[in-house]
């Protein structure tokens, strides 16, 4: 292999990205040496994913360079990615799973004899290779991948990975489906990777496993990079969990409401077949409760099962008193006056119609039409006063929903729920994708709205906004409910500790 | 789980209009391509002998509103997000099921055995029509698959009722009310199809149930979270359609006088045809009742202008091939 003088097998500078108007990357740069295994490390939301995701071909950066091995590269699909070497295990798996264990492997670089698959060769390959794997041996070659469990899929994800010939491998959160021995017996691949010269990306929350496999970190934070930390022996919890909570540059600046009223909804001891696992939790009139951890603490079940989109399993859940837990549905759950914001936003909207008519979808039937005939004159005024109120732009109640932008169809969507007239608010992470400036007029609806109703959930996966926006806040880990903190006691580091799943030892 | 999601934010992004688009644009945007079609169908028929007799006009009156009907009836599956292929199976059911009735005489009276007739005749298309509603909403299979296997049972049904030929015994009553009747010169079907496209422009955009049903194909999900019985509207939905299909097996009885087992062979791909040429989406979320009317009108015209032309039958299904080729193709651009 040849080098340049400074010998990094990758090299990016000034590396951004933004959609829309909101800046995801912002002017990153990352050295990458050969044989090192460089950690990303950041909240989620810090751009972790997507500067990958740049690496892969998935999105074009708008600005910046990549270099490999001192040559400038341009990668603007996945095919090119994959040409320079570059390899990648993402969260999602990225797996068919229609397909089987082996066609998965070896999508797209099958072997052939003649115009036919040589499906010995694979299958004789993939077994010797998942024995010299040591994890991973009881998988069926010919199973399809959907019938698995998620811990297989996560085997089969790395095992294609490392089958391919790399110089750089990808490996975001690579470790969440597996136990101890597994994780080790990765790790001891990744060093032998390693001593052969292969460079590793590590993306991983897990502090532990830093500690052990880290050489190098750098630490984003809103598309920034705000820390590096350059040796192993300075990966500690301390040093990281510094570089995590400096504080950025936007406050929410919102005045709690001091005057809570009674306890209007009241979850005990819910279960989902999901995974939910004893959750407890109430909220009171005029509060707002901030849910916040991991991508898959289970902060987002909660929102989907309290609205009747997860299979509940045990528990009850009990809006001023009484308790809906057994026959949940979306109907009941609005007829309940509970109404709930996906964070796929995109989920709740019918894009290839208009702003009124997804502004009016949940409350026609109580509100806008009488034997099924549409009151459209009502249906008009309601929703000019919604559009001005929430300040959607264009103000056109007319114009398909399709060309607003992010923040705008967001706000079509908690134009709805006030329409609905509905008490009890659950938002799952409403400011995702959406530019400061409206993120911070959201925090004003929704300090507004929290003021007169039954309560506010706003789960988040920004700790800002759990700092600030919310009265208590409880911290899911592993599906459960790992703590619950007071306005007045939850510091950054506290919070980000809980999200960690580390107990507080100080 | 598969790479999608990464062309899929890419795709949205690009999704918003920056440049100022042109007026024929605009105009080609909202109402498509189909009224410059037909009005060049139409000035082509000035060049073509007999195309605008009387007799002409009120032949294309008459099969213009056959088509409209079921196509109304297939673009609410449409918009829906369904599929629906047992259209055309549906109309040869209920005509023999229609005849089968009428023609046991069981009174005296011709208009009751045509109200016995044509009611008898929408029980059957609307079982059908209630099946595939049923397993497609709650079995979660796709339409395409459902309504190929009811396409194939009510077809065998209508064979089996009829023992594969012709039944006579249509009322002379039925055939002068609802095949040959008019009303002021105007065909009596025509007047009819008028009726069900105002009434059911109506029930789209004025009502609650149309919202439903544009939200449900628009997207399932925000339905579902708005609180809609998804479940429920879809197969409505389905069954209207299968109602629709049945309504123009008993119009088109009554026009041929007998019970056909093999009747409206060809009028689910016409019906697709001229639904997708109008403006409706496959995959559910738009269309509408005018374009729909135009594109039967204009699928009818261009057999009509080419029938009388002297045009044979091979290289008419050519055409029509292509013009539908060209109205999808012009549609996903235009769209971009």
């Amino acid at each position: 292999m040849d080098r340049d003088k400074d010998g990094l097998l990758l090299k990016v500078r000034g590396l951004t990205k933004s959609f829309e108007k909101n800046i995801v990357l912002d002017d990153v740069d990352l050295d990458l040496k050969p044989g090192e295994v460089h950690v990303l490390f950041g909240e989620n939301g810090a751009g972790k994913t997507t500067f990958t995701k740049i690496l892969c071909g998935g999105y074009l950066a708008n600005s910046g360079e990549i270099a490999i091995e001192g040559r400038k590269v341009h990668i603007a699909k996945p095919a090119d990615s994959r040409s320079l070497g570059i390899v990648a295990v993402h969260q999602d798996f990225s797996l068919v799973p229609q397909l089987s264990v082996l066609e998965n492997l070896y999508l797209g670089r099958e072997y052939k004899t003649g115009p036919f698959l040589n499906k010995r060769k694979m299958a004789k390959e993939a077994k010797a290779y998942f024995e010299n794997l040591k994890i991973g041996l009881d998988i069926d070659l010919y199973k399809k991948i959907a019938v698995l469990s998620m811990e297989k899929q996560q085997v089969v994800a790395i095992a294609r990975a490392l089958l391919q010939p790399l110089k750089i491998l990808i490996l975001d959160e690579p470790t969440s489906n597996f136990t101890d021995r597994e994780t080790g017996i990765l790790f001891e691949h990744i060093r032998e990777l390693t001593q052969r010269g292969v460079g590793v990306i590590y993306i991983s929350h897990i502090v532990e496993e830093l500690m052990e496999i880290g050489d190098r970190v750098t630490i984003l934070r809103d598309g920034r990079v705000v820390g590096h930390i350059e040796s192993n022996a300075d990966i500690t919890k301390e040093n990281l969990l510094k570089g995590m909570v400096q504080r950025g540059v936007q406050k929410v600046q919102q005045a709690l409401t001091t005057d809570l009223g009674d306890v209007c909804l009241e979850v005990n001891h819910l279960c989902t077949d999901s995974g939910l696992k004893d959750i407890n939790l109430n909220v009171k009139k005029g509060e707002i409760l901030g849910i916040g951890g991991l991508p898959d603490s289970g902060k987002s079940l909660i929102g989907r099962a309290l609205f009747g989109l997860e299979k509940i399993t045990c528990g009850e859940i009990k809006i001023r008193g009484e308790d809906i837990a057994q026959d949940i549905k979306p109907s009941r759950a609005l007829k309940n006056r509970m109404i709930y914001f996906p964070a796929e936003k995109l989920d709740g909207l019918v894009l290839c119609r208009d702003i009124k008519e997804n502004a009016t979808l949940p409350s026609l039937k109580d509100k806008f039409s009488s034997r099924g005939i549409l009151d459209k004159g009502r249906e008009k005024d309601a929703v000019s006063g919604i559009v001005e109120k929430l300040n959607i732009r264009p103000p056109n109640m007319g114009k398909r929903v399709c060309y607003l932008s992010g923040g705008n169809q967001q706000k079509v969507i908690m134009g709805r729920g006030l329409l609905k007239e509905a008490k009890t608010f659950i938002f799952d992470e409403i400011t995702r994708g959406v530019d400061i400036a409206s993120k911070v007029e959201f925090y004003e609806i929704v300090a507004e709205i929290a003021k007169d109703s039954d309560g506010v959930i706003f789960i988040t996966s920004e700790l800002t906004e759990l700092l600030d926006l919310c009265h208590r806040v409880i911290i899911m880990y592993g599906k459960r409910v790992k703590a619950t903190l007071r306005h007045e006691d939850a510091t950054r580091e506290k919070l980000v500790h809980h999200i960690l799943g580390l107990e507080v030892d100080r | 789980m598969v790479n999608s999601t990464v062309e899929l934010r890419e795709k949205t992004d690009g999704a918003r209009p920056t440049v100022q688009i042109g007026v024929v644009r605009g105009f080609i945007r909202t109402a498509g391509f189909l009224p410059m079609l037909v009005a060049a169908l139409l000035v082509t028929g000035l060049f073509v002998s007999h195309f605008y007799s009387t007799m002409n006009m009120v032949n294309v009156m008459r099969q213009t509103s056959y088509l409209a009907i079921i196509t109304i009836g297939e673009m609410l599956v449409f918009i829906v997000g369904g599929f629906d292929l047992s259209i055309g199976s549906i109309v040869a059911l209920t005509s023999v099921a229609t005849t089968l009735i009428t023609a046991t005489k069981f009174t005296g009276d011709g208009v009751s055995l045509t109200a016995f007739g044509t009611l008898g005749g929408l029980i059957a298309a609307g079982l059908v029509g209630l099946v595939n509603g049923v397993v497609i909403a709650l079995f979660r299979v796709a339409s395409f698959i459902v309504t190929l296997a009811t396409m194939g049972i009510a077809a065998g049904a209508a064979l089996e009722l009829s023992g594969g030929t012709p039944i006579w015994g249509v009322p002379k009553s039925m055939i002068s009310i609802f095949g040959g009747g008019s009303l002021l010169g105007i065909p009596t079907v025509f007047i009819i199809m008028v009726i069900v496209s105002v009434t059911m422009y109506i029930l789209l955009n004025q009502t609650k149930l149309g919202r439903y049903f544009w939200a449900i194909g628009g997207n399932e999900s925000a339905a579902i979270l708005s609180g809609i019985n998804t479940k429920k509207y879809k197969i409505l939905a389905f069954v209207l359609c299968g109602l629709f299909a049945g309504f123009t097996g008993v119009l088109l009885t009554a026009r041929v006088g007998s019970g056909e087992p093999v009747l409206g062979s060809g009028l689910m791909l016409q019906a697709m045809a001229a639904a997708v040429m109008g403006g409706t989406k496959v995959g559910g979320g738009e269309g509408n009742i005018p374009g729909a009317v135009l594109g039967a009108f204009f699928i009818v015209l261009v057999g009509n202008v080419m029938d009388l032309a002297n045009i044979g039958s091979y290289v008419q299904m050519i055409v029509m091939g292509g013009f539908l080729m060209f109205a999808i193709v012009t549609d996903e651009i235009l769209r971009k």
